[in-house]
């Protein structure tokens, strides 16, 4: 540890100047490269500065490594993903966060504050630990460096600010700069979740298998289940049914046994997708419902499982009144222009195909293609694509279908 | 010469194996025709596990 900036913390706190301090001891300018770490002090020097400010070195060291020690308990809890200890730990270390300022820990602990406020949500006070973390960046050893790239780049795709993560990754891969082993299983989970939110599912699939196999060896379980979801959603996305199958049936059953709630109730979700692209829907009609016990009303997961109900319901060919009137609820409520179109639409299904297929070509398809609501507007391209192919309209045909194919997976 | 015929018939069937890879591995069969039907209807929202 440096025990210049220890001196400099007690000066401060007892009021002293460093003239007052060291009179009798040594010189300010000697006194001042102790205090700025330039200057390894002698035994004597140190015991004489301590002495007049009546602290006693040796129970000054045994609060250090004390913090030390809580400060690397707080790192393992972020890096295995212990939300509950996290907390407990951060309010204490919070609460002497001027002591640990002052020694050389300073980085690490502001590096994983930045991670904690991920953990937490927190945007407004994560973007401002990022302006604290740029000012201490100069002073970041090699291990710090490699933290700090793998947080910046959640920080960045937790903003959905993905040109830049992008940028961010270019940089880590083009300068094979090196990342912590604790940090690379992380890595590659980011990797796979930007991935996936640019429907690149094939090489999303491809880092989250790479994140698994790191969680696994890494005995990181709980981050493990997070990867393993992610993959399943992939391999649902490209219509690998077996292995998604296998592994959302490994994902609910863990989930359930270690008491992750949210995660049960994510894998249930995308269990569900899976069963209706296999065609079963029956059976994910029943996951939905059991999901639909778990959830709030009035939250934004319900309404999300209401539209997917809607969705199994209309496959499964059971009545969808009462989803549909909750959601034409929200809709009014929200004055939410895409709950409008999905609502309507569905009211259409219940009165004609023709007038279903009109309301697709004139509203719904234009409002999703401009919109961005890639998916929705895929499944209408292809609906339209499937009709004029039925009527032999071929040059509306190309078009839809079209659009359907451009718009998939797009890799290379 | 019976070691050149082992060494050689070795050699036969080191050359037989060569690019077979983990083909006589016991794998998913991940070939199977899918029957995607999801796609009548507009595509539900995506949630995914937690980010960071």
């Amino acid at each position: 540890m440096s025990v210049g900036s220890i001196v400099k913390y007690y000066r401060m706190k007892n009021n002293l100047t460093q003239g007052e301090l060291c009179e009798g001891i040594c010189s300010i300018s000697h006194l001042s490269k102790i205090e700025s770490n330039r200057y390894t002090p002698h035994e004597e020097t140190v015991d004489a500065l301590f002495g007049r400010m009546n602290v006693n070195w040796e129970k000054e060291m045994k609060i250090y490594r004390n913090w030390k020690q809580k400060l690397e308990s707080f790192i393992i809890y972020s890096v295995y993903y212990d939300l509950k200890s996290m907390e407990l730990l951060y309010r204490e270390l919070s609460e002497h966060e001027a002591y640990i300022q002052s020694t050389d820990l300073v980085n690490k602990y502001e590096l994983y504050k930045l991670r904690y406020y991920l953990f937490k949500k927190e945007i407004p006070r994560a973007t401002q630990q990022v302006t604290i973390l740029k000012k201490l960046q100069s002073t970041f050893d090699d291990y710090e460096k490699g933290v700090s790239k793998v947080i910046y780049l959640m920080y960045d795709i937790f903003k959905q600010d993905f040109e830049k993560a992008e940028d961010r990754l270019i940089g880590i891969e083009q300068y094979r700069e090196r990342i912590p082993h604790m940090f690379e299983g992380e890595l590659y989970y980011q990797k796979a979740y930007l991935l996936h939110t640019k429907t690149q599912y094939g090489r999303s699939s491809y880092y989250a298998e790479l994140a698994v196999d790191h969680y696994l060896k890494d005995c990181n379980y709980i981050r493990l289940l997070h990867a393993q979801l992610l993959l399943a959603i992939n391999y649902t996305n490209r219509d690998l049914i077996l292995q998604a199958d296998g592994l959302f049936k490994t994902v609910l059953r863990n989930a359930k046994m270690m008491e992750l709630d949210e995660l049960y109730q994510g894998a249930l979700y995308n269990y569900s997708e899976l069963q209706n692209r296999r065609g079963l829907h029956q059976s994910a009609y029943e996951l939905l419902m059991e999901l639909k016990q778990l959830i709030e009303p009035g939250t934004d997961y319900y309404q999300a499982i209401m539209i997917h109900l809607l969705h199994t319901a209309t496959e499964a060919k059971i009545s969808i009144e009462e989803p549909l009137r909750k959601l034409e609820l929200i809709a009014n409520r929200k004055n939410d222009a895409y709950l409008d179109v999905l609502t309507t639409y569905f009211r259409k299904t219940q009165i004609s195909q023709q007038e279903l297929l009109d309301y697709c070509e004139d509203i719904a398809f234009p409002f999703l293609s401009k919109h961005g609501y890639i998916k929705e507007a895929r499944s209408t391209a292809w609906k339209l694509a499937d009709y004029y192919r039925s009527l032999g309209d071929k040059e509306k045909e190309e078009r839809y279908s079209l659009y359907y194919y451009i718009k998939g997976d797009e890799e290379p | 010469m019976k070691k050149k015929m082992s060494v050689l018939l070795l050699a036969a069937m080191f050359a037989s194996f060569i690019g077979t890879g983990s083909a006589m591995a016991l794998e998913p069969n991940d070939s199977v025709d899918t029957f995607a039907k999801g796609r009548e209807n507009f595509a539900p929202p995506t949630i995914l596990p937690p980010q960071c």
